[in-house]
């Protein structure tokens, strides 16, 4: 980002002045050259003002004095005065940033000239291609500026040179170190690991509510699923007992049937009748059951909450009968109507009079109501099933009995049949007939296995049944569960690449840290070496991790308190070149009175050596015939694309200055 | 609009990290340095996308 132009207005002693800076590379060098108190300082201290409303350095003569042109201000005739500080900037992309900060002053009483203050007193305007945004005033301008030139490292491109070994006093390493940490911008690096950090923390908690069951449950299904195939082998078995039980019955029975004696094959016959009704009485049996289980199921939740449901319809009817619920309406209706201006009876609501009026009020309090209308119409809703749920259940009682009455009638018709057919057992194993009453014994035998075997197999598919509930369940909760797992591996993954983030920016950053001390230093003591006229007087120049300095003599022994005011300078100097060429912050530099207390020599030398660690930089020399002698000029003539002279007025109330372009 | 610091980018470039890793710290870096020019930046949603987007990248990856 360079400096296209600076205008100023009744700034201190520049009534109306604009500097354009050269911009294109080598030539983005600008010389101002002045007396003292011509107004060099005031130049830089216009900038700093403009960006963000402080002087870098007020000279004694000026201290407590308000910025305005007091010569202009007492020869004008208005009473309202305006200062006036406007800059361009270009940035990298070839877009314009304009910053304007004014004041404006009056006249006062006694001389006093006190500020009228403004919420506009500064702007800012950025060009996006060939759009212009803006402006942007007071603290958003502020922190547009802020973010291209922060504050804390101004000084750091802005430098006054006579206070220039005021930053190598002891103890200055901190702030040197955040200086360029910020210069740096290693400040975004702790920005991205805070909030990296604060993302990991939230996967992290997150992942804490899904520790998964899943192999729990996994295993659970397992040992189900494979007790079913045990369970299955079992009933396979049973169910092969059962099937030769009864074939050994219908053995014996087919041996009774075909016997020679005609009284026992006519007990047969009638075992064999009487077997079939007493299936078929079974067969009724359970179909009974079944309807009264159906009925049960259907109508005991109703029962059940039958006291609760009475009451709730007695409430609503109750409610309904004393006009208690809203008439059902749409509010789109209402709202239609009052539009119109048209009371639901249609007459006019629109008019002054106290009848028109009270209409509109009603049907005000109509569309207030609305909501709850559209409640009544759930209630409404409600008891109307109700009512049918009541009605459900009102032949119940009645249901049940007869059901009951049947199922004990055709209980007791089995029974009967029952006890007929165990007569008939009874008979044919107490025959004299001695095969007869074997088979009639054995018979029995094998009818008893089969029911007994017939129970185990029930036994068995009820335990089947709750196997499979089992698992069908474990799997449901297992499927849950694998979607929780799938969850919580994919936010460890997520957490896994914060902390894959975090360690990277860590190291990023460590590594920067390292590398632009080390570079600083190295480019500190490369040039500090180069332009001090002393050689071989100091080793060079070491920088300290907390960023104090240090410059060792040959001897051995300490030398930054021993050095004099110039090779403090040009230690400054030198430091300042290497922070800028190392940081790659893209801010011009502007020197005030570089060479103020070095002498011609060394003067030159720096004059030859400091361009090359400037590099690509715009910077702008404010100096005094003196600093820029023949020698100066000659060695920076590569890189000087303008050179101003800043012409002194004298006034009687004070002087005024002018900025001539010579070349 | 001001850009990241070259030289954080080179150092990043020049480090032994996985590329995705690279790719995620500019564009966190990018993010910061964007929302370091709003008033009350919310920081979450951007940083789950970037983290997000780089997990799906792996899977497809894997998934190749």
């Amino acid at each position: 980002m360079d400096i296209d132009y600076v205008s100023m207005k009744n700034f201190r002693q520049y009534l109306d002045v604009r500097i354009e800076f050269a911009r294109n590379p080598p030539k983005n060098f600008t010389i101002i050259q002045g007396v003292n108190g011509a107004g060099k300082t005031n130049l830089l201290n216009a900038i700093t003002w403009c960006l963000f409303g402080w002087e870098l350095h007020v000279d004694t003569k000026y201290k407590g004095l308000p910025i305005v042109n007091t010569t202009t201000l007492d020869e004008s005739g208005e009473d309202l005065f305006e200062v006036k500080v406007e800059i361009q900037f270009i940035e990298a992309d070839g877009n314009k940033m304009v910053v304007t900060r004014s004041n404006h002053y009056k006249k006062g009483k006694g001389g006093d000239v006190p500020e009228v203050p403004s919420p506009h007193s500064l702007a800012v305007m950025q060009q996006r291609g060939r759009e212009w945004i803006g402006p942007v005033y007071g603290d958003d301008a502020q922190y547009i500026i802020n973010n291209r030139v922060p504050p804390s490292i101004e000084e750091y491109f802005f430098f006054d040179g006579e206070r220039m070994d005021d930053y190598f006093k002891e103890n200055t390493g901190k702030d040197i170190k955040s200086a360029v940490f910020e210069i740096s911008q290693l400040d975004l690096f702790e920005k991205l690991i805070s909030h990296l950090s604060a993302r990991r923390a939230d996967f992290l908690k997150r992942a804490h509510g899904l520790g998964s069951k899943a192999e729990e449950l996994s295993e659970r299904v397992q040992i189900h699923t494979q007790s079913l195939e045990t369970d299955k082998e079992i009933l396979e078995e049973l169910q092969l007992k059962k099937s030769e039980a009864e074939r050994l019955e219908r053995e014996c029975s087919e041996k009774l049937k075909n016997s020679s004696l005609e009284h026992i094959q006519q007990l047969e016959d009638q075992r064999s009748t009487l077997s079939i009704e007493i299936s078929d009485l079974e067969g009724q049996i359970a179909e009974i059951e079944e309807d009264r289980l159906k009925l049960l199921h259907k109508s005991m939740p109703i029962i059940l909450s039958y006291d609760a449901l009475a009451k709730t319809k007695n409430l609503i009817d109750g409610r309904r009968e004393a006009g208690l619920i809203p008439p059902l309406y749409q509010r789109i209706f209402i709202e239609n109507l009052l539009r119109k201006g048209k009371c639901i009876c249609a007459s006019d609501i629109t008019g002054k009079d106290e009848y028109s009026a009270s209409r509109r009020k009603k049907v005000e309090t109509f569309l207030e109501g609305s909501e709850l209308s559209e409640k009544s119409n759930e209630l409404i809703e409600s008891n109307t099933l109700i009512r049918k749920m009541m009605e459900e259940v009102a032949g119940f009682r009645e249901e049940i009995v007869e059901l009951d009455k049947k199922l004990k009638r055709v209980q007791e018709a089995k029974e009967e049949k029952e006890k007929v057919l165990g007569k008939i057992d009874q008979e044919i194993k107490q025959s004299n007939v001695e095969n007869i009453k074997l088979w009639g014994q054995e018979r029995e035998k094998y009818s008893r296995e089969k029911e007994r075997l017939i129970g185990e197999i029930a036994k068995q598919k009820n335990q089947m049944e709750r196997r499979h509930n089992i698992i069908r369940a474990t799997n449901s909760e297992l499927n849950q569960e694998l979607r929780k797992e799938a969850k919580h591996k994919s936010l460890l993954e997520l957490l896994a690449i914060c902390d894959e983030g975090i360690k990277s920016a860590q190291e990023v950053r460590d590594t920067i840290m390292r590398k632009v001390k080390e570079e600083i230093e190295k480019k500190t003591s490369e040039q500090f070496l180069a332009l001090i006229w002393k050689k071989d007087t100091y080793k060079g120049v070491c920088i300290y991790d907390d960023y104090n300095i240090s410059v060792p003599h040959v001897s051995g022994r300490e030398g930054l308190g021993t050095l004099s005011a110039g090779e403090r300078q040009v230690c400054a100097l030198s430091f300042m070149a290497a922070l800028n060429s190392v940081s790659g912050f893209e801010v011009p530099i502007i020197v005030d009175t570089p060479l103020a207390r070095i002498s011609s020599e060394p003067s030159r030398n720096i004059a030859k050596n400091l361009p090359n660690y400037l590099q690509n930089k715009q910077v702008t020399l404010l100096v005094t015939e003196k600093e820029y002698t023949p020698e100066v000029a000659k060695e920076l003539s590569e890189r000087v694309g303008k050179t101003y002279v800043i012409d002194v007025i004298e006034k009687e109330r004070g002087n005024l200055a002018e900025v001539r372009l010579i070349e | 609009m001001s850009n990241v610091n070259r030289r954080i980018i080179e150092t990043i470039e020049e480090s032994d990290f996985p590329k995705d890793i690279k790719n995620m710290l500019k564009t966190l870096l990018n993010i910061e340095l964007r929302n370091s020019q709003f008033k009350n930046p919310l920081y979450g949603k951007d940083y789950d996308r970037a983290v997000i987007e780089l997990a799906e990248a792996r899977h497809r990856r894997e998934s190749k």
